[in-house]
């Protein structure tokens, strides 16, 4: 096994046509964008301008950058582990919301000295993530159900399921359907005192780092990604690939669940309905973004969250709607992935236009 | 429980069960379509909403039934050509296209739903003339089964038709002979002189205008209404259906009138007010198709090349 672990991965665009892919398909978002601005008689440059600067007005609104982008990153970080084993893990939400309510269970009533009430919310955080995420993955690689459809299915299972425990038996006293706040001294410490920004974004960094090394140099790495490649080699190359393609929705399970801790712990101090306003989803374009790499993830996630505490900030001067973050997100997505095509297919009529001598073989 | 057992109960029951399927069950006669000819077309939803925003303004605007349920159609029918073209011209992933699709749809119509009608304080209504129920003359005089079936909407009757040519399209036609070969081996297919792509094309167009009528049904002619993401995932029960109703047009009919009516129960268990969280009867539907899912999943046997792109070039080249 040795020999495969230091090799490099290989078909993959170069690095001049990707930055040309990422910068059309840039370009196409803002053109799209424009055009919806445009139409909504508000001046473009001077909309880019109030997201701009309402992203960065003050040290409060970069925090709050840090703090959104905190549980996009860790789903997305999962959504790159399921993907390649070739499972597209849309169960996010419902992930984040089983982590979420298991951690605030162990928050709220484990009487414990801090550090192991952390790792306990952690453990049954991942745990409860997992189970909900893997059990897609199970269904997908025993009877070979669509993993997409379940886990969609899984997320309404689970909002509902939260939607009943926070307003039946977790309901805090006051008639809101939330728990009660876990205590002051199991809080996650914030990086500067009131700002939502707190220490879980230096988790993310290290897990960020932890997922790239095991995906590129480990032996545990490699087998998803043959599994990804082909099933079938992997099966011959003696890769167990059913348990494997199960462990990698199981874990991107339990990334969504430990965000679901980490924004419990973090941000909220509660469950409450709503807490999850489609990280999942998000995630999963973010990573489709990245092509899968981490710090592609991470960047990606900046970036959106950027867009989204502009604009929220810019609605106050400006009406254009909040949902034009998803409108850009998706034509970049969408973009990113079918430019490579399109400037193939271009490529190619151009070659078809000259003489039959002339044309370069490739 | 005696009140769950009233003959009075029961036809209600059966009817709104009937009326809550028609915008599952069109969408879901849509997919077998696309995914007859190959395409796994995940974007279902996206094509719902699209059709179901189309036909709320055009409603909103026209007060006419006709030109809300065209526009829904079309509407339907261009998203799905934008993921046909995504999946055919340019080699997409379908599961990971439709994805972004979704998303797009899902904020394209809540941008322009606010640019459109601003924020108010009472949502603005479609108001057209057509939401109500047309009985068929003489059908639904019969006791039980008339009320049920034959006072509904038009859309059920029109659904019903589609099904029934549905069925005689697949199973009887060369249209339909060419839509299955593209899902099942296009490369012999191509061979037999079908155009795979064409093919495809026409599918998903048909599958799109399905799609944007169920959505039209849902926001103009059900709700009255539009709120962002109306369609809250139906387009994926309608998916689930499908591989529950194994391709075919007339077991995926049954399979939707069952997701009707298990919707129609949980939503009268919650007025009729017995002591269970609406919380949990909300999850009936979501429930019912996991089981489903598993249950199923394993005999019944997608198209063979359902899912994967043809590369026309490939043939010739290597």
């Amino acid at each position: 096994m040795k020999q495969f672990l230091f090799k490099k991965r290989e078909n993959r665009p170069s690095f001049l046509d990707s930055v040309a892919n990422t910068c059309l398909a840039i370009a196409m978002a803002i053109i799209v964008s424009i055009i919806f601005i445009l139409s909504l008689g508000e001046n473009p440059i001077s909309v880019f301008e109030f997201i701009i600067r309402g992203a960065f007005r003050n040290t409060s609104s970069v925090l709050e950058i840090l703090a959104k982008s905190t549980p996009i990153i860790i789903i997305g970080l999962g959504v790159s582990i399921a993907a390649a084993t070739g499972m597209t893990n849309l169960g996010g939400d419902g992930q984040f919301y089983m982590g979420a309510i298991s951690a605030a269970i162990i928050g709220i009533y484990l009487e414990a000295p801090v550090w192991i009430v952390w790792i306990a919310a952690i453990c049954v955080s991942i745990l409860a993530g997992g189970i909900w995420g893997g059990f897609a993955g199970f269904l997908r690689a025993t009877i070979d159900t669509s993993e997409v459809i379940i886990a969609i299915m899984m997320n309404y299972i689970a909002l509902f399921l939260i939607g009943f425990l926070v307003s039946n038996p977790l309901q805090a006293p006051g008639g809101i359907p939330q728990t009660r706040a876990i205590p002051q001294i199991v809080q996650l410490p914030k990086l500067i005192a009131g700002s939502r920004a707190h220490w879980g974004i230096v988790f993310v960094a290290l897990l960020a780092l932890f997922v790239w090394f095991v995906m590129n140099r480990t032996v545990f790495g490699f087998q998803l990604l043959t599994i990804g490649k082909s099933a079938k080699a992997a099966q011959y190359g003696g890769i167990a690939v059913k348990k494997l393609s199960v462990t990698s929705m199981f874990i991107a399970g339990g990334f969504a669940g430990f965000a679901g801790m980490i924004e419990v712990f973090g941000t909220y101090y509660r469950v409450l309905e709503g807490i999850s306003s489609s990280f999942g989803f998000t995630a999963v374009m973010i990573a489709i973004l990245a092509r899968y790499r981490p710090l592609g993830i991470i960047v990606g996630s900046l970036l959106i969250s950027t867009l989204t505490v502009g604009v929220n900030s810019m609605q106050i001067a400006v009406n254009v709607p909040t949902s034009i973050v998803t409108v850009i997100q998706s034509v970049v997505v969408f973009s990113i992935l079918v430019m490579p095509k399109i400037r193939a297919n271009f490529q190619h009529a151009q070659r078809k236009r000259l003489p039959p001598d002339e044309r370069e073989e490739s | 429980m005696s009140v769950l057992l009233t003959r009075d109960f029961l036809v209600s029951l059966f009817a709104a069960g009937v009326r809550m399927s028609i915008p599952i069950m069109l969408p879901a006669l849509g997919e077998i379509y696309a995914e007859r000819s190959g395409i796994l077309n995940i974007n279902l939803e996206g094509q719902m909403l699209m059709g179901a925003f189309a036909s709320f303004i055009v409603g909103h605007y026209s007060g006419s039934v006709v030109l809300a349920l065209l526009a829904g159609a079309l509407a339907g029918m261009l998203q799905a050509l934008l993921m046909a073209t995504a999946c055919i011209q340019w080699k997409t992933q379908h599961v990971v296209i439709g994805i972004v699709l979704n998303m797009f749809a899902l904020g394209f119509t809540s941008f322009w739903y606010r640019v459109v009608f601003g924020v108010t304080i009472a949502p603005p209504m479609a108001n057209v003339s057509g939401g109500v129920s047309t009985p068929v003359p003489l059908l639904s005089n019969i006791p039980v089964l008339g009320e049920i079936l034959f006072s509904q909407h038009f859309l059920f009757y029109i659904a019903i038709a589609l099904v029934i040519v549905s069925r005689f399209v697949f199973n009887r036609t060369f249209f339909g002979l060419k839509i299955r070969s593209a899902g099942e081996y296009p490369l012999a297919a191509e061979t037999m002189g079908v155009n795979i792509c064409r093919t495809r094309y026409l599918s998903m167009m048909i599958c799109g205008v399905l799609a944007g009528l169920g959505g039209t049904f849902l926001s103009v002619l059900s709700l009255n209404r539009f709120v962002d993401n109306i369609t809250a995932s139906r387009g994926f029960i309608a998916l689930a259906i499908v591989i529950f109703g194994r391709w075919k047009p007339l077991p995926v009919f049954f399979s939707s009138l069952l997701f009707g009516t298990m919707d129609a129960f949980q939503l009268r268990l919650q007025s009729v007010g017995l002591n269970v969280p609406y919380h949990l009867l909300l999850m009936l539907p979501y429930l019912l198709t996991v089981l489903v899912m598993i249950m199923t999943s394993k005999n019944s046997k997608s198209p063979a090349a359902l899912g994967t792109n043809y590369n026309r070039e490939a043939m010739t080249d290597t």
